[in-house]
């Protein structure tokens, strides 16, 4: 009975080192929105279209994201590149993508089934709004390509950088 | 192409299982009957084998090396073996040379996801390449023709298109040059590839290597609905599929192999360009959209078809039933001309319906033939008809017969056509003279002698005797002619010779009539003709008439078209419905016309584009029309078939809805339908002929109806020559259905086939008038003209004027007076 005794002590103090521990620990807690968390590079937050090198879409306009997607949230609309207005480096380009933010389930699967790394799901986390229009992402919302962990980017209506 | 008559069967084994075909039979379609997939890509059932792709590699026992299926033909007791390692080894080697050079296009291309080449990589190819050189770089999305672009890096060689211009089309405008690396698919001199079947091409090619220029990069075909429905241009209904994306049209695709069980019974499994690149006018910017009165103040459609059924109603009960009439059209379905005919009899009581300017009464004395019955007939007579015009995927399917099952041709017509080439015989008669000439058919088959024809008909009684021979020599005989290009008493005279070859000994004879029109004989059927009850019930039984349509059905015959405009013009005529016709433009008279129209106190158009009649109308119905509704066709070989919508408009009720809402109208107490078929089915219980026909019946490959017996051929009467005064030419007016029109208006990728104003003459009129080839002339007619260009051939025999009708704006018909009497033209300079 005395060992049950001290042995429940024991525990009681355990637990209290956890406690006593924490108290004294920095908090996991951050306070966003004044501190914004560092997301690792592999995050699926934001979805964005990439450029090349020259400043052309990446995107064909191949649709095998639109065919992927488990909810299909992405509209894809190909149209042929011609001298006057070429668009991507290849016979074909978007002429219209758009992806509704609210449908998508951040899986990641259409940057997976990309054949020319044109989709890319990063960690832009902040994603709240007013007006429900706004998320379906059309090519113009999708194709900035901001800094890492550059928040807000022209998206959701509101432009201002925040870091 | 094996035999359709062949019996003979031989047992063999393929992969353990074993298989009875009829001997002849290559590996491949062996196998397909037990389920073994051998894969493919020179080899197409309708082409036959050719073996140069050797993707079909087999192991067979007792050969020393691999065979290619789609060429050996099976054997009794031959062993096959597909998924022998030596076999899978040898195709995945095939398979990797065939991807040489092929191009990592997959993503953007417009095969991709129904690419034969992609499904056989993935199910029989190597895993991975071991080519460590860059590809073979070559020219891309070179176009062919306004309408069909070539990849030339995506070819894989396999001669399927080239194959196919020379068996099916038989143009042999698709060759392939240079060797080796260097072999490509060309045209002579580069010329554009504007053949009128030349989509096909896009269908059968395995690869995208030959992509629709229409629908290039629109879409991926996953994203498609497809809609298995007709095309809605000429009589002959291929079976299509129309390929939508949300509710936008995409494209047009031939139902055939490679996405469905092709209707052999009616197309073959090939479409024409007009039937694949023409479906543009559901989306055309010229579409009647809503209903509208004739000052432009846009209608409810419930409120239009109301207006217009208590205005007809109120002639009618004024002016007497004879004071309204219907002018229906070819292109309707049966159901919208089933319940326009309806109306007019039931609620209206007058039988002025009609939908044709030509002269043609329903049923036939011989058994109406299917499309199909062509390649089992030992002889075809075409007459007056020139199906590559008017009905391309006719053309084919006698080229086919001809080529393949050794049916003889025999081409009777006033002008050259493209049929004369396979026709074993051909005659060509003086333009009008075709009564004349039939008879004396009629006279040589009864064993009569054969009066002289030279000077009148232009050929000799010897040629007309040898014609004579050949039917009396032929088992079974089918005779194609066209109604609408018949005139005067030719159109009891094809009968009468129907008749005669029928009531031959030992001879099956049947006949498809090939109108102009999507559903000319689905019309005739309907009833929509002044003396002709549905199913070809003459007024005269009228016993049968009333125990259908009740006590109170219309007996006094009913006014024609034609006769409907010259009462119009006299003021007898008060109300008028015209349904997705345009008789301003297409009925002889031309701008008179108009005229009639403007007098009646009451137009009503119902149609799907704005057309110089819609201009005119009281009040205009919108029509959804073709795309959007749904309804029944009967094509040129009496075969009922369901044309189901492939877009929806939701703002707009069909065209049978709005017909029924209309009969409503007039009595609460007629049937309303839950759907197209619901009219369907009232058809089949009132139409005779049509009992058979129902939702289930027509399904896939549609189902033929019964035609009706033709109600008495009227007797020979010489017909009287008529004269040339002033050295007038005969006018003999061709049907193009490659015109530009308003279903093909001027956005049409196919405005490449659009032909501008020609007149063809004869050498010897030409010299005599003094014009060479090239020349601007005009073709004058009393007060009207049309300026053309003359071209100087044999096309047609002196005496004559071919002027084929290209274009709406052309005005042809305006030279036309009574289509019945001659029509002289005068060639001016």
């Amino acid at each position: 009975m005395i060992s049950q005794a001290f042995e429940g002590i024991k525990n009681l103090l355990v637990g209290l080192g956890v406690t006593f521990k924490n108290m004294l620990s920095q908090p996991a807690t951050q306070c966003y929105p004044e501190v914004k968390r560092e997301m690792p590079a592999r995050y699926r937050g934001r979805h964005f279209l990439t450029r090349d090198e020259q400043g052309f879409e990446n995107c064909v306009g191949c649709e095998l994201c639109a065919i992927n997607c488990p909810v299909s949230c992405i509209h894809v609309e190909a149209a042929e590149n011609t001298e006057e207005n070429r668009v991507s480096l290849g016979e074909r380009y978007a002429s219209r993508y758009e992806i509704n933010l609210l449908r998508c389930i951040y899986c990641g699967y259409c940057e997976e089934a990309c054949p020319e790394d044109a989709i890319i799901l990063r960690e832009h986390y902040e994603l709240a709004d007013y007006d429900r229009d706004v998320y379906v992402a059309d090519k113009e919302a999708l194709l900035v390509y901001p800094k890492p962990n550059e928040f807000r980017v022209n998206f959701l209506g509101n432009t201002t950088l925040k870091n | 192409m094996p035999k359709k008559t062949q019996t003979e069967t031989v047992t063999l084994t393929i992969d353990g299982k074993t298989v009875t075909v009829p001997k002849g039979t290559v590996a491949v379609d062996a196998a397909k009957t037990v389920g073994i997939d051998i894969p493919v890509f020179c080899y197409h059932e309708k082409l036959g084998p050719f073996g140069c792709c050797r993707m079909c590699l087999v192991e067979v026992e007792k050969m020393p090396k691999l065979a290619t299926a789609c060429t050996q033909a099976v054997g009794q007791d031959m062993v096959i073996k597909t998924d022998s390692p030596k076999a899978v080894k040898g195709r995945q080697g095939v398979l990797e040379f065939t991807l040489l050079n092929h191009p990592l296009d997959c993503p953007v291309c417009d095969k991709g996801g129904e690419c034969p080449l992609q499904d056989n990589t993935f199910e029989h190819g190597p895993d991975l390449t071991r080519t460590e050189f860059t590809r073979y770089n070559r020219d891309k999305a070179v176009p062919l023709s306004p309408v069909v672009t070539i990849d030339r890096e995506r070819c894989i060689a396999c001669q399927r298109c080239t194959r196919y211009s020379d068996i099916v089309e038989q143009e042999t405008a698709l060759v392939m040059v240079n060797r080796g690396f260097q072999n490509r698919v060309q045209t002579f001199q580069d010329r554009p590839y504007d053949t009128r079947f030349s989509g096909n091409v896009v269908d059968i090619c395995p690869v995208g290597a030959l992509t629709n220029t229409t629908y290039r990069f629109k879409s991926r075909i996953w994203d498609l609905d497809n809609a298995e429905t007709l095309c809605a241009h000429c009589g002959v209904n291929c079976n299509i599929v129309v390929g939508v994306r949300s509710n936008e049209f995409m494209r047009v695709q031939a139902k055939s192999g490679e996405n469905s069980q092709a209707n052999d019974a009616v197309d073959d499994g090939w479409i024409c360009d007009k039937g694949r690149f023409g479906y543009g006018f559901v989306e055309s910017s010229n579409r009647v959209l809503k209903c509208r009165n004739g000052k432009g103040d846009t209608l409810e459609a419930n409120d239009a078809l109301g207006q217009a059924a208590t205005q007809l109603k109120k002639i009618t009960d004024e002016h007497g039933p004879q004071s309204v009439g219907f002018i229906g059209s070819p292109y309707g379905t049966n159901e919208e001309l089933y319940l326009y005919q309806k109306l007019f009899r039931q609620q209206l009581g007058t039988n002025n319906i009609d939908f044709k300017t030509y002269r043609q009464t329903p049923g036939l004395p011989v058994e109406h033939y299917d499309v199909g019955d062509i390649e089992t007939s030992d002889m075809v007579l075409l007459i007056a008809s020139d199906p590559t015009e008017e009905a391309p995927v006719l053309d084919l399917r006698i080229k086919k017969s001809v080529s393949f099952f050794d049916v003889k041709l025999a081409v009777l017509n006033d002008q050259k056509t493209d049929m004369d080439k396979p026709a074993a015989s051909s005659l060509r008669y003086n333009v009008g003279s075709e009564a004349e000439v039939l008879s004396a058919l009629i006279e040589a088959l009864n064993d009569k002698p054969v009066r002289g024809l030279e000077k009148t008909a232009g050929i000799a009684p010897k040629q007309i005797k040898d014609l004579a021979a050949t039917i009396q020599g032929s088992g079974k005989v089918c005779v194609i002619y066209n109604p609408a290009a018949l005139t005067g008493s030719a159109s009891d005279r094809i009968l009468e010779l129907l008749q005669t070859i029928g009531g031959l000994p030992d001879k099956q004879c049947g006949a498809i009539p090939v109108a102009p029109g999507t559903n000319a004989v689905g019309a005739l059927d309907m009833g929509a003709h002044p003396n002709f009850y549905p199913g070809g019930l003459a007024l005269s039984d009228s016993e049968k008439i009333k125990t259908l349509w009740g006590d109170e059905a219309p007996l006094q015959p009913g006014l024609s078209a034609l006769e409907m405009i010259q009462k119009a013009a006299s003021g007898e005529l008060k109300g008028l419905v015209v349904f997705r016709a345009n008789p301003v433009v297409d009925f002889p008279g031309g701008p008179t016309v108009a005229e009639a129209l403007k007098k009646l106190d009451y137009l009503v158009v119902h149609d799907m584009l704005e057309t110089e009649t819609t201009q005119l109308a009281n009040l205009v119905l919108a029509s959804n029309g073709p795309g959007y509704d749904d309804g029944t066709t009967t094509n040129i070989g009496g075969r009922v078939q369901f044309r189901k919508r492939s877009l929806v408009r939701e703002d707009h009720p069909p065209d049978w809805v709005l017909i029924s809402r209309m009969i409503r109208a007039l009595d609460p107490e007629a049937p309303s339908y839950k759907n197209s078929f619901g009219v369907t089915d009232e058809i089949s219980q009132k139409v005779p002929g049509y009992e058979a026909i129902n939702k289930n019946a027509i399904k896939g490959m549609g189902m033929p109806r019964k035609g009706s017996a033709c109600s008495e051929v009227q007797g020979n009467g010489a017909p009287a020559a008529e004269k040339s005064e002033n050295g007038a030419l005969r006018l003999r007016v061709a049907n193009y259905l490659f015109a530009h029109d308003k279903i093909l208006d001027a956005s049409s990728p196919l405005s490449h086939h659009f032909k501008s104003s020609t007149v063809y003459l004869n050498a010897e009129d030409a010299k005599a008038l003094g014009i060479e080839t090239g020349d601007e002339v005009k073709v004058v007619s009393g007060d009207a003209e049309v300026s053309a260009e003359a071209e100087v051939s044999d096309r047609c025999n002196p005496g004559a004027a071919l002027v084929p009708r290209v274009s709406d704006e052309q005005g042809l018909m305006a030279l036309v007076g009574d289509p019945d009497a001659a029509v002289w033209v005068q060639i001016k300079k």
